[in-house]
């Protein structure tokens, strides 16, 4: 093993753990910390370190310059929540009056219902989920009380009307934060787009939030679930912090009675059952997290055929942790393409991937990592 | 449906229900709005009006009693407009909320 | 022991080696790692009292400059800065080593730093008391402040104010001063004793050429300074010399306008930054000869001892 593949394995080793017991790092050595904080920081993992330091109470038990990293990762997640959630009490205060149902997701949605997965997690924009019929009264009444549509030609603009989940990003002409409006949760061209209308039927209001609404549980889990694996980047990889997400998620709702069951039931009727498979497969492996006895089976019977089951299991966990240091080794990088390259596939119908992609070598890399429906239909 | 203008009916202002904090040094007031994180600075007819609301909920009318046009050195029917506009801009800020009442 | 204390042979030897080169910048420990030597000789001159860190553990930034690639050590030759092995900005000609190290660490300060308030402005202290000089480009920050600290004045920084929320003190960060243009040879007249480096000709600010930050002013970056003054420069060809009284509420605003992190640090941020003007005196001085103001500036230090 190379020296550099060998101290990755040590930083993801490290990030683990500390995510799992941070109760333990007040016991970790200066060198640790030299390598936790740097790949902590490039997972977008640092503020939530920090949280749970502090609600253990152990912040003066760690090195006074470790200190001074989590302070400031605590100030930049403190600033972009707040920023952030100010930004959705302005939209709503824009909307009052008019009768549309507004989803939060992600982590907008954390923060406002206050759920373990909001502490010292970092966001980038607002993401809200609205009903396709309600989309054109509320552009115009965005549009009126000052935002502006970042969609700048009219093949961006056909690009998220034909083929995405959203419409172009809106932008406050006096702020600067990106507001992405969903109409549903995956690309229509993706192989696993469902039908948007029962996450409105289950979705639940928010005490004092006027007219937001939060995800069920299940679907907020499911849409954890479906931004880890579907939603790539090729540098990247896929990220470590949207399968905390789901950890988070999954342990702040087990403790309702038929939790699982309402999950697996729902991952069904979605389609959704390929990627949740995966997800708690992951999150099983790097974090403990444990089923249920009852629904095992049920999970099992999810699973790709072996050969693929024992491709992801060697490439996820590759693409999951990113570098400490600069460059990634050349095995990590594969795999992150791998999966950038399978999440584009689940995204988009063959013919435009090729468009997407211009990569004909794909058709083949396609018959290895077969998943999703037609696999399924096939059985 | 139609908005109804502003003259037609009264908005009643109150103040958001966020955290406020100030300093002031010479009768010049800022204002960091903890809810938003925006600072604003506010002159001296924005302090009276912020004051008045922090007593209760004001129209404004209410409000215009509030202020002493005399020693602002404006025209009371000029002072009404610029009032109406302030209050017009506190709200777009988050600062206070006008809800309108037929 | 410092930098200056390695041999040239044992410096090229640490930066090339792993685990590269630990060094203490004020308040910031910096590993450093280099790919190519031509930075080298000025390093040793402009970071010569720096101490090092042997056998420090936790570093605040990892950094390194490259070739970005074997090719561009031959071909078009190139300088990358990294922070943690990702390059927050495009590689420069290689040329422009130095400079491009010392704006990295500028980037590594002003990105991660937000346990403080920082502020782009000089700082240099007397009697205990800072001169904190916020700068906006163009308004002589860098010529006043070489100067200042080598007229009696203890540099802090030329760059950053660097608040502590808790105590409001404001910590040393003395580094290299780079001039600009027509003031390199401002300085040059003004202070034959400081040491210049070369001018790096065609940046993206001109001609640079870096002052070595006073020994002293080194050997003491663990002392901090209490508020004293905030004064805004700004240098006009031919203006006389005006210190004037600024009030505080636009001072306030000047220094939020100022700050690297104002508006992150939310609440934080105003608390910091009101007491920062409450405690200090504040002006504006325009001028445009440099003895004059220092005189100026010297009557302010001594109304206050």
């Amino acid at each position: 093993m190379s020296r550099r593949m060998a101290e990755s394995r040590r930083a993801a080793a490290l990030l683990v753990a500390a995510l799992r017991a941070p109760e333990r790092l007040p016991t970790l050595a200066d060198e640790d910390w030299d390598l936790l904080l740097r790949i902590a920081r490039h997972a977008r993992l640092l503020g939530r370190l920090d949280a749970d330091l502090g609600t253990l109470g152990l912040h003066a038990r760690v090195p006074e310059r470790v200190c001074h990293h989590l302070e400031s990762a605590r100030q930049q997640v403190a600033y972009r929540q707040r920023l952030l959630t100010w930004e959705v009490d302005r939209v709503l205060r824009a909307l009052e009056g008019l009768d549309v149902q507004v989803v939060a997701l992600k982590g907008v949605a954390y923060v406002l219902t206050g759920v373990p997965a909001a502490r010292g997690r970092m966001f980038a924009d607002v993401d809200l989920l609205v009903p396709m019929a309600a989309l054109e009264p509320l552009e115009q009444r965005l549009h009126a009380r000052g935002w502006l549509s970042l969609g700048h030609s009219e093949y961006d603009e056909r690009y998220y009307r034909d083929w995405m989940h959203e419409i172009p990003p809106l932008r406050h002409a006096e702020r600067d934060n990106e507001i992405d409006i969903h109409h549903r949760l995956l690309p229509r061209t993706s192989r696993f787009h469902f039908d948007p209308a029962p996450l409105f039927t289950a979705s639940q209001a928010l005490d004092g939030h006027g007219a937001l609404r939060v995800l069920g549980a299940p679907d907020m889990v499911l849409h954890a679930v479906v931004h880890l694996f579907l939603e790539g980047d090729a540098r990247e990889g896929l990220r470590l912090r949207d399968l905390v997400d789901v950890w988070d998620l999954i342990r702040h709702f087990e403790a309702r009675t038929g939790f699982w069951d309402a999950l697996l039931d729902r991952a069904e009727q979605l389609g959704l059952q390929r990627p949740l498979f995966h997800a708690l497969r992951q999150a099983q492996s790097l974090f403990a997290l444990e089923p249920p006895a009852h629904c095992r089976a049920r999970l099992a019977g999810w699973g790709p055929v072996a050969p693929v089951r024992w491709l992801m299991d060697r490439l996820v966990p590759l693409a999951l942790f990113p570098d400490h240091a600069g460059r990634a080794p050349l095995r990590v990088r594969l795999a992150r393409l791998a999966l950038y390259v399978r999440a584009h596939w689940l995204r988009m119908p063959s013919g435009l991937l090729l468009r997407h992609l211009g990569y004909k070598g794909w058709l083949r890399v396609r018959g290895w990592l077969m998943t999703g429906r037609e696999e399924a239909a096939r059985r | 449906m139609t908005v109804p203008s502003s003259t037609a009916v009264q908005r009643r202002w109150r103040l958001s229900s966020a955290p406020l904090l100030e300093v002031e040094w010479d009768g010049e007031r800022l204002l960091y709005h903890g809810a938003s994180g925006e600072t604003h600075f506010l002159n001296a007819t924005g302090a009276r009006v912020v004051e008045r609301l922090r007593e209760g909920d004001a129209d404004l009318d209410e409000l215009l009693a509030a202020l002493d046009p005399e020693s602002l050195g404006i025209a009371p029917e000029l002072l009404r407009d610029q009032l109406d506009a302030l209050l017009t801009r506190l709200d777009e800020l988050g600062i206070v909320i006008g809800t309108t009442t037929a | 022991m410092r930098i200056g204390d390695l041999s040239d042979g044992e410096l090229a030897r640490q930066v090339r080696a792993r685990p590269g080169l630990d060094v203490r910048i004020g308040p910031f420990l910096v590993n450093l790692r280099l790919g190519l030597c031509e930075p080298l000789p000025l390093l040793q001159r402009m970071w010569h009292d720096y101490p090092l860190e042997p056998s420090a553990g936790i570093r605040d930034f990892h950094v390194s400059l490259d070739h970005n690639g074997w090719l561009r050590r031959w071909w078009r030759p190139q300088a990358r800065f990294t922070v943690d092995g990702r390059s927050p900005f495009q590689p420069l000609a290689a040329a422009h080593h130095f400079p491009m190290l010392e704006w990295g660490l500028n980037w590594c300060v002003a990105r991660r730093g937000h346990h403080l308030l920082m502020l782009h402005a000089a700082v240099l202290e007397r009697g205990g008391r800072a001169l904190i000089l916020p700068g906006a480009p163009g308004a002589g920050k860098s010529t006043l402040c070489t100067a200042l600290a080598h007229r009696g004045w203890r540099l802090l920084s030329d760059e950053f104010a660097l608040v502590c929320p808790q105590y409001g003190r404001l910590l040393p960060l003395p580094r290299p001063i780079p001039l600009k243009n027509g003031s390199i040879g401002v300085i040059r007249d003004f202070a034959p004793e400081a040491e210049i480096g070369p001018a790096f000709t065609g940046t993206r600010k001109g001609t640079v050429a870096h002052v070595r930050p006073p020994s002293a002013a080194v050997a003491r970056m663990d002392e901090p300074a209490t508020p004293g003054w905030l004064v805004f420069p700004r240098w006009q060809a031919g203006a006389d010399t005006q210190l004037e009284p600024l009030s505080r509420s636009d001072a306030f605003l000047l220094v939020a306008s100022n700050a690297f992190n104002y508006e992150l640090l939310g609440e934080t941020g105003f608390i910091t930054a009101a007491r920062l003007v409450e405690r200090c005196g504040c002006h504006t001085l325009s001028y445009s000869n440099l003895d004059e103001a220092i005189v100026r500036l010297g009557a302010l230090a001594e109304a206050a001892a």
